[in-house]
């Protein structure tokens, strides 16, 4: 057979003939401790200090570090020691005095846990050793599954350990040729667990190391803090037989199960995304509809429809991806699901001189050397007429609505053209309304409004130009694939020049309706604040 | 039914995939009448199930002509193989005894393949098929005892089977299967897109293609998804009367969550024939019928 075909029956005779070993492993003292944590972050939900909620957060991120690797408790980036130290301080302040028994008794737990092993140590060496390479040119014959962020830990860890093991990521699992066994920690559905992505969920998506495993055997490793092992998620089908699962447990008492995962957030994510104030106060609202990204980015899209006057805005751009098929499609709002992947194009302000340059290639391409020029003066005419107008705002808008019967557009266009990438009115009506309101000329035969639809078109066909090459460069690369998938968002990047397509996960829907200002659609911009969406500011001429 | 000599003996999943795509072509089960499979790998399947299928409909059409076109008015543009090459030409006036005539020449063996041609369907070249040539060779020596393998690649062109997917990936996956079906490349003769509809027995589309509005007239034997975007595609959705099948990897995230839709809009479960071996998951539905209504451009008008 040809080694293309080969490989693919390997595939497919390890899936047929996988063998499961889950070695169950007791650890007393960190049940204890991680049953104290969950009691404290219960506390915390009803209020605790700011310096206890740090405390909680770090001692989240020492969970997961020690459900997620073989390092001892005290071997650990955040040392059990030191968390076992500040959760006695603040004990020792009598802030959040009701929690005194739960932080002594953590703290206690903490101590007792720095002296001690890591179970899963023993149990590794003892399984690794079950396998080894035919030939020392080959390949390591054990794969090691870890999150991608604990992947340098592990390998140091093997090093000190001198155990032979290829330590990767799940997501680049995935293509890995067949060896002889596939160790994990804990149950497939650990790797995929986050806010926006539930355990019966992320068990079924990962449930591929259990049926389809890059490897013979597969065994999984699993110790108080991970979440029971959940079977009728291995296949995706109900008609299906579930493969056998052989236990062996170490230890003298059965481990309790653990119904909740040590490190997510206690609470699920807030929906609520609140608008900034300066949001609000724009004169051109549009009843919009908030998600809540990862990484706490906030993004505001108009409800189903928008309103008649000016249209929707934006609409959202939905990711999907089936091995190398990348999708990309508009949707509507109402579409989006938490756990949906959002692209967003490049901001404006990183493509700008690439962008001007293709326009202006274009527009010399298509109608001569002096097209730019011309087209530019006729762009630069207006926004220079409306900051020496000499009238006020105020003045300007009653002109407007007066001459185009319609507040609302007014106020846009009004807001819009100091923007250094806004060209002009697009409707040749509007446009010639706004030349008189500002006392322009009359346009000679619609020339500068010919030459400023040219100009429009240059840099429309420009942004798709580079759109489509960074799309292209999105279909053609999977490195975003595991950043999206362990921490929710990626970047593509198409260098300097073209910018930077942004990937994000939504993790929740706001179920209120908001009024925000149209300008602010379909922007992402962190929750807390930042940068909000294109400054319209008078100063910002050209 | 597929070339005769075998040099290796395939394995069971290969044998699976082949006789499930023979089995929904030429049987397609009512209802229901859409099989999902997931795999450890999609590599080969959308090939191997194509094949398949493609050899079950040669198999099952050598003793039953197709049923021949409904309207048969002089002058109608049809599709059919006159003179050893697939024309769009014109329908004659019936000759003697209720003959065919195509282009001017007497239909006898070939009558049944003709086919209709939408009339939105742009003008394409002929397609010449040689005889001594490596498709009709492939045609001739796969086993078929007694029957004419231009007639049998016109009857199987005429109904063809549409593989959603990259055609690359189709391509070289067939050369990888030659290993242990020889020639089974130039047999399934695959076609790009939806141009080469009468004249292919095996046509493979891109899921962005936007299906065009004279396919609601054409009839396909089976529709093969090569992965969850395939599935979701409005290719597949404007196919609705032929039987569908799913292939999906079982690593792939998107597989997975559409597997997952699925099953919620499906939860009664249906024991799938043939039982697939170890490692392989089967699954049958009964999908509603929604029927698309094809956007034209007097619709923007509207707005």
């Amino acid at each position: 057979m040809r080694p293309a075909l080969v490989a693919v029956d390997e595939r497919y005779q390890a899936a047929a003939d996988v063998d499961i070993e889950c070695h169950v492993l007791e650890w007393p003292t960190m049940s204890d401790a991680i049953r104290m944590l969950r009691d404290l972050r219960r506390a915390a939900d009803e209020g605790v200090s700011r310096n206890l909620e740090d405390i909680l957060a770090g001692a989240s991120t020492w969970a997961r570090l020690v459900s997620g690797t073989p390092l001892a408790p005290d071997a650990l980036p955040v040392a059990t020691s030191q968390l076992a130290n500040a959760v006695r301080c603040h004990d020792e302040t009598g802030l959040d005095s009701r929690l005194h028994p739960h932080l002594s008794r953590f703290a206690a737990l903490l101590d007792a846990l720095g002296d001690q092993p890591h179970p899963a140590a023993a149990c590794l060496e003892e399984v690794i050793s079950r396998y080894g390479r035919a030939n020392p040119h080959d390949p390591p014959a054990v794969y090691i599954a870890v999150d991608a962020d604990h992947a340098p830990l592990v390998k140091r860890w093997l090093e000190d350990e001198e155990l032979d093991a290829d330590v990767r990521a799940v997501t680049h699992l995935r293509d890995a040729p067949i060896r002889d066994a596939l160790l994990l920690f804990g149950p497939p559905a650990r790797y995929l667990m986050t806010p926006w992505c539930g355990a019966t969920h992320a068990g079924r998506i990962g449930g591929w190391l259990l049926s389809a495993p890059p490897a013979t055997h597969v065994h999984i490793v699993t110790w108080p803090g991970h979440l029971p092992l959940d079977p009728d998620t291995i296949n995706v089908f109900p008609t299906t037989l579930a493969p056998t699962i052989r236990t062996s447990r170490r230890g003298s008492n059965t481990p309790e199960r653990d119904d909740e995962p040590v490190w997510l957030p206690p609470t699920a994510v807030e929906p609520r995304v609140t608008p900034a104030g300066s949001w609000l106060v724009d004169r051109d609202p549009v009843a919009a509809t908030g998600f809540r990204l990862a990484g706490d980015h906030v993004v505001f899209y108009a409800v189903d429809g928008g309103d008649v006057d000016g249209g929707a805005g934006p609409a959202p751009e939905i990711l999907t991806w089936d091995g190398n098929a990348v999708h990309v499609t508009d949707a509507e709002p109402g579409q989006i699901r938490v756990g949906t992947v959002l692209l967003f194009r490049p901001l404006r302000s990183a493509t700008d001189d690439e962008l001007h340059r293709r326009a202006d290639a274009l527009l010399v391409g298509k109608y001569g050397p002096g097209a730019p020029a011309a087209a530019k003066a006729a762009k630069a005419e207006l926004k220079e007429a409306l900051a020496t107008s000499g009238r006020t705002d105020r003045q300007l808008h009653t002109a407007l609505s007066a001459a185009l019967h319609n507040s609302g557009y007014a106020r846009h266009v009004l807001n819009c053209v100091p923007y250094p990438g806004y060209i002009a009115p697009e409707k040749a009506g509007a446009y010639q309304a706004f030349r008189s309101v500002l006392g322009l000329p009359e346009d000679d035969g619609g020339r500068s409004d010919r030459l400023l639809r040219e100009l429009r078109t240059a840099c429309r066909r420009a942004g798709i130009d580079i759109i489509a090459e960074l799309i292209s460069i999105l279909r053609a690369t999977t490195s975003w694939q595991p950043n999206l998938e362990t921490f929710g968002y990626a970047t593509v990047s198409g260098g300097p020049l073209l910018g930077e397509l942004d990937l994000r996960v939504v993790v929740a829907v706001d179920p209120a309706v908001r009024y925000i200002g149209r300008s602010h659609l379909g922007q992402h911009v962190p929750a807390s604040g930042g940068a909000h969406g294109p400054a319209v500011m008078r100063d910002e001429l050209p | 039914m597929l070339p005769a000599s075998e040099p290796h003996q395939p394995p069971t999943w290969l044998t699976f995939l082949r006789d499930v795509g023979g089995v929904a072509a030429v049987r397609p089960v009512t209802p229901p009448r859409r099989l999902l499979l997931s795999l450890p790998t999609s590599d080969l399947a959308a090939a191997a199930v194509a094949l398949g299928s493609v050899a079950a409909l040669a198999s099952h059409r050598s003793t039953r002509p197709l049923d021949p076109p409904c309207a048969k008015d002089a002058g109608a543009r049809v599709s059919a193989f006159v003179n050893g090459a697939y024309r769009d030409t014109r329908l004659g006036a019936a000759g003697s005894g209720g003959a065919t005539i195509v282009g001017g020449t007497t239909m006898t063996r070939y009558a049944d393949t003709i086919r209709l041609l939408p009339a939105e369907l742009p003008e394409r070249p002929d397609r010449r098929l040689r005889t001594q040539g490596p498709i009709l060779g492939a045609w001739a020596a796969s086993g078929l005892a007694g029957a004419n393998a231009a007639r049998l690649h016109a009857r199987c062109s005429a109904i063809p089977v549409v593989v959603i997917g990259q055609r690359s990936t189709v391509a070289a996956d067939l050369c990888i299967l030659e290993a242990v079906w020889p020639q089974c490349g130039p047999f399934l003769d695959v076609g790009a897109g939806l141009a080469g509809w009468f004249r292919h027995p095996v046509l493979v589309c891109d899921f962005r293609l936007r299906p065009p509005g004279w396919l609601s007239t054409c009839q396909a034997a089976l529709v093969v998804c090569d992965g969850a975007a395939a599935w979701r595609s409005q290719l597949r959705r404007a196919l609705p009367r032929a039987a569908h099948i799913l292939v999906t990897d079982r690593r792939s995230r998107a597989s997975a969550e559409l597997i997952e839709e699925v099953r919620a809009g499906n939860p009664a479960t249906e024991p799938f024939v043939p039982t697939p071996p170890r490692g392989i998951e089967a699954w049958r539905i009964a999908e509603v019928q929604v029927t698309m209504l094809a956007a034209s451009a007097e619709d923007e008008d509207l707005f």
